[in-house]
């Protein structure tokens, strides 16, 4: 039997606000771990400004490194939380109503922490000036900044804009016993909303058109990023697959990272009723048919390059790339990619005992691992193959790059987790809009007198 | 008898008349085709006429086709075809060809033949002194589209920006000025949150400083990344740089220096070996050494190693290579990229960049043993610029990328690290250090090639001498004799300049084909010098006074 609706918006309301009045006596414990790691980068940053980039593992041949990897993957990891609740809102698709906030959410934290790394990458950042002042049109790292700052200030909208009413839920239920702080930070994001349908029809038009403007922001975005490898002339980067080739492994881990987020909240702040097992099921089809696109995309790269083998005898370009990566001193990674990353998330995605929730988080969690790893396997390894027959680079992280690589993880659960500490993790206005659709529908369908 | 036997032989004449008339009847006459070649090529003019002339018996052969081709070597030799035409009444044939290259043509013209002429073909040479430019412009070029390309993404971008901008300030706008009479949305229902209080001041801060005593652990885990007690013992890759010099910090290895012109050293070519020749095409011929990385003479041979091929070369004493040992990147061990070579006994030791591995060549050419140098955590993998060895056996490599100088034992340990692991100016720091060796005394010496200087370290590593200051603009390798007579070699120079051992300038060595004078070595009274693009050469540097000025 269907529940009144006012007895589901009782229970929802509580639900999207649980993190925000209950948030679990584990959260400070957890909030304490995650913030120590996130310092400890801070310091090693701290650490890395003082003696210049010589305590990294970075050198004359293999010049980018962990660093780049977290940058490509974390915007990536961003882009597919973006671009799926941005599909999602535009498609009209009914379930989408209960991740939507977390999807928005972890596209602009990931986004704000990748974002840190070219940053960080420089060694000097106070150098970045030098791209206003000295920066060239023609230079794909201009690119870059300009894609990546449009992208975040429209995923800042993008997430913004269907908060304001759940600010203003906020303001006039909790404000009062959320202290003097929280109570002012809700009644200025709030503008004043009161919900009229003026406020309600601007507020629809508005997140239609930057959710219409955020793909194929999202797109040029990692298309960009994959033309700062794809642009050069260095074997395994010098490729026109590389921008859709991006554009699919970032779809591929963010759709991932979306469902081990969605899984994580569900659980700790338990929000079974309202992201079921079906929303997981319609996300795990979603990432089994990237799986399948990124693994076609992966073999036609290197079907190509392999077919050709350049330079291979000479010790040099793409040939002994390959044989680097394949069965050279990559290999277990990159097999490890192939195993972890492809082929066990697609055995778990598709045979029917292992979608469940649980399984499908594992295999989201595997996916964003290993994506990370592939993200490692394209920077790395073209750095350092000779394009003339020279030395061969090599490249080891030193523990300053691991700790910041550590920090950067560590910091996207904290800030989701002090980000809903602030406001609904459950789209309230949205789960409501939908419920008085659905209400709407009911009563017009069911006969005269049945009520 | 005798009419059978004359009829016979009758009939048999007369088949052998016809068979010959018919074999006759079906090979055509010959004809003679006569190249015609252009007069002579004259500048500006970009297109040739190429003629023949077809004639029988000094008949002209008119309304035949001849044919003409240009011989090219694109993918092999291979006939081009230019055109064909008719011959007119003279049994001239003519067609015009637009040279698309200028220099050398070879011309064929022929004529296929028909049933009543023979096939025939000639060909002759001219020079086109101007050829046709291959690229056609398209009508609507490439380049007005790409310089206005940059202003079309920029409106893009701005239109991007201007949308969600608006979507903002639409909201905003709408928020702020909306009717609070007219909300038509259903009231929330009573509704009690809750609500707990927010976590008092006091825990947060409690929380906080947890934090910050918790983050002390890995911070001073990290601290030690580079002020842990090993950088006092081995300096790492990650050390900071310090331009201490004497330069005040000041020195900068990219600007261009100021060498004060060079004396001349005496000293006699006893002999140049051309390390690769080249054939019509450009290319070095098979069994060529086209960019040497260094010589060593070894069981009384002269051995150079190719690094580029991953080969050892001996000299023959003919001046041909032969090559003892040819290794591929795909082998196990490889000595592609290979920089440096020395010798001890009958061993070669060559360090290569496989992190640093030495491999040990007997006199044979085989490979004996690998030693892989066991690199400390922490440390960079060694990429190898030079190397010597003591006659007890420690190997010293001089690791350019990391600008420090290792030395380790035969199981490839570390023994000693001079260097700071970045570029300095430091008196024992380096900046990418290259050739290395060590002299009587066990001294040894670094081409400290961006510093501009070698140095002179004792057998336990301490500094005794810079020399070269001034002097040098790169040196990349250098040599002592048996009278402590210093050699370095300076590519950028195009010099191999002396010392004597109190560090004074003796002279440089100079030679028209020097390029890039970069590895060297002494035997006896000989001094062998490799330029990375001349070849070998073989000096006998006279009247070298020890003394010094």
């Amino acid at each position: 039997m269907d529940r009144p609706i006012a007895l589901e918006r009782d229970n929802l309301q509580t639900a999207a606000i649980r993190p925000i009045v209950a948030p679990g006596t584990l959260f400070w414990p957890i909030a304490v771990v995650l913030g120590m790691i996130v310092l400890a980068g801070g310091v090693a940053f701290l650490q890395q400004l003082r003696y210049g980039l010589g305590v990294t593992g970075l050198n004359q041949n293999v010049s980018w490194g962990f660093y780049i990897t977290d940058m490509v993957f974390f915007i990536g990891v961003s882009y597919g939380g973006a671009v799926t609740s941005a599909i999602l809102r535009l498609t009209n698709a009914p379930w989408r109503a209960p991740m939507v906030r977390m999807a928005e959410a972890m596209a602009l934290v990931t986004l704000l922490i990748g974002s840190l790394f070219p940053i960080i990458d420089l060694g000097r950042p106070d150098r970045m000036l030098n791209l206003v002042i000295h920066g060239q049109v023609g230079s794909p790292v201009v690119w870059d900044v300009i894609a990546i700052n449009t992208y975040m200030a429209a995923t800042m909208i993008f997430l913004f804009l269907p908060l304001i009413p759940d600010i203003a839920f906020c303001r006039d239920h909790i404000g009062s016993g959320a202290g003097r702080l929280r109570n002012l930070l809700y009644s200025r994001l709030s503008l004043g909303w009161r919900g009229t349908d003026r406020e309600r029809n601007v507020l629809e038009r508005n997140m239609t058109i930057v959710a219409v403007v955020i793909i194929p922001l999202a797109v040029s975005v990692h298309s960009v990023l994959a033309w700062l490898f794809g642009m050069t002339v260095r074997p395994g980067w010098n490729s026109t697959l590389y921008a859709p080739y991006f554009v699919v492994g970032a779809l591929y881990s963010g759709v991932a990272a979306v469902i081990l987020v969605i899984a994580g909240f569900r659980r700790a702040y338990r929000l079974e009723e309202y992201l079921t097992e079906r929303h997981f099921k319609y996300l795990a089809n979603m990432l089994l048919a990237l799986a399948m696109g990124y693994a076609y995309l992966m073999f036609a790269e290197l079907l190509t390059e392999g077919y050709k083998m350049e330079g291979f005898g000479e010790g040099q370009g793409s040939g002994a790339l390959l044989q680097e990566t394949m069965l050279g001193r990559y290999a277990p990674l990159f097999w490890g990619f192939v195993l972890g990353g492809l082929a066990l998330p697609i055995a778990l995605l598709s045979l029917p005992p292992t979608r469940t929730v649980g399984w499908i988080a594992v295999a989201s969690g595997l996916v964003v691992a290993a994506m990370w790893l592939k993200r490692f396997l394209i920077v790395v390894p073209a750095m350092a193959t000779p394009m003339m027959p020279t030395n061969w680079g090599a490249y080891w992280p030193s523990r300053v790059e691991i700790a910041i690589t550590l920090a950067a993880a560590a910091a996207v659960p904290l800030l989701l987790m002090l980000f809903f500490r602030l406001f609904p993790i459950i789209s309230i206005y949205e789960m409501e809009e939908l419920a008085e659709k659905e209400h709407d529908t009911r009563s017009e369908a069911a006969p005269a007198g049945t009520g | 008898m005798r009419i059978a036997l004359l009829v016979l032989l009758l009939i048999a004449s007369l088949g052998s008349s016809w068979v010959a008339t018919a074999a006759h009847a079906d090979d055509p006459p010959a004809v003679t085709l006569q190249a015609l070649p252009p007069s002579g090529a004259a500048e500006g003019q970009t297109s040739v006429v190429l003629s023949a002339r077809l004639t029988k018996d000094d008949t002209p052969v008119a309304g035949v086709p001849i044919t003409f081709y240009i011989v090219t070597t694109v993918f092999g030799e291979r006939l081009m075809k230019v055109g064909e035409s008719l011959s007119d009444a003279t049994g001239m044939s003519s067609v015009l060809y637009r040279p698309t290259w200028e220099g050398g043509h070879t011309a064929v013209a022929r004529f296929a033949g028909t049933a009543d002429y023979a096939a025939t073909q000639a060909s002759f040479h001219f020079d086109a002194l101007e050829a046709e430019s291959l690229y056609e412009p398209a009508r609507f070029g490439l380049n007005p589209v790409r310089q206005w390309l940059p202003a079309a993404v920029g409106l893009l971008v701005l239109a991007v920006w201007g949308s969600i901008i608006f979507a903002l300030l639409s909201t905003v706008q709408t928020i702020r000025t909306a009717d609070a009479g007219l909300a038509t949305t259903q009231p929330i229902p009573p509704w009690q949150v809750q609500a707990q209080h927010p976590a008092p001041l006091g825990r947060i801060l409690v929380a906080l400083a947890l934090l910050v005593v918790a983050a002390a652990v890995p911070a001073s885990w990290l601290v030690g990344q580079t002020r842990g007690p090993d950088d006092e013992a081995l300096s790492t890759p990650n050390a900071h740089f310090e331009n201490t010099g004497a330069d005040g910090g000041q020195f900068d290895p990219s600007q261009p220096i100021t060498l004060p012109a060079p004396e001349s050293l005496a000293a006699t070519l006893v002999s140049f070996v051309e390390t690769v020749t080249f054939d019509d095409a450009g290319q070095p011929v098979p069994g060529s050494v086209a960019m040497p990385a260094d010589v060593v003479i070894n069981a009384g041979r002269i051995r150079i190693l190719d690094g580029d091929r991953g080969r050892i070369a001996t000299v023959t004493a003919d001046g041909k290579l032969v090559f003892i040992l040819e290794t591929s990147v795909a082998d196990a061990i490889s000595l592609k990229g290979a920089q440096a070579m020395v010798a001890l006994g009958d061993q070669l030791f060559i360090a290569t960049p496989e992190d640093g591995q030495v491999v040990i060549v007997n006199a044979s050419g085989n490979i004996e043993n690998a030693i892989h140098p066991v690199i400390p955590e922490g440390q960079a993998p060694i990429s190898p610029a030079g190397i010597a060895i003591t006659e007890l056996g420690e190997i010293w490599i001089s690791d350019a990328a990391n600008h420090r100088v290792i030395s380790l034992n035969e199981r490839g340990e570390f023994q000693r690290i001079i260097g700071e692991g970045a570029p300095s100016t430091s008196p024992e720091g380096f900046n990418t250090p290259g050739g290395l060796t060590i002299d009587g005394d066990g001294n040894l010496y670094v081409a400290d090639s961006l510093n501009r200087v070698v140095k002179k370290f004792s057998p336990t590593g301490v500094l005794l001498q810079t020399i070269g200051a001034g002097r040098l603009d790169l040196p990349t390798a250098v040599a002592v004799n048996e009278q402590g007579l210093i050699f370095v070699s300076d590519e950028a120079a195009h010099l191999v300049s002396a010392f004597v051992p109190n560090g004074g300038y003796l002279g440089s060595i100079s030679d028209e084909r020097f390029a890039a004078p970069h590895s060297l070595k002494t035997d006896g009274d000989l001094l062998y010098v490799v330029d990375r693009l001349a070849g070998l050469f073989v000096f006998r540097p006279l009247g070298t006074d020890t003394s010094g000025p």
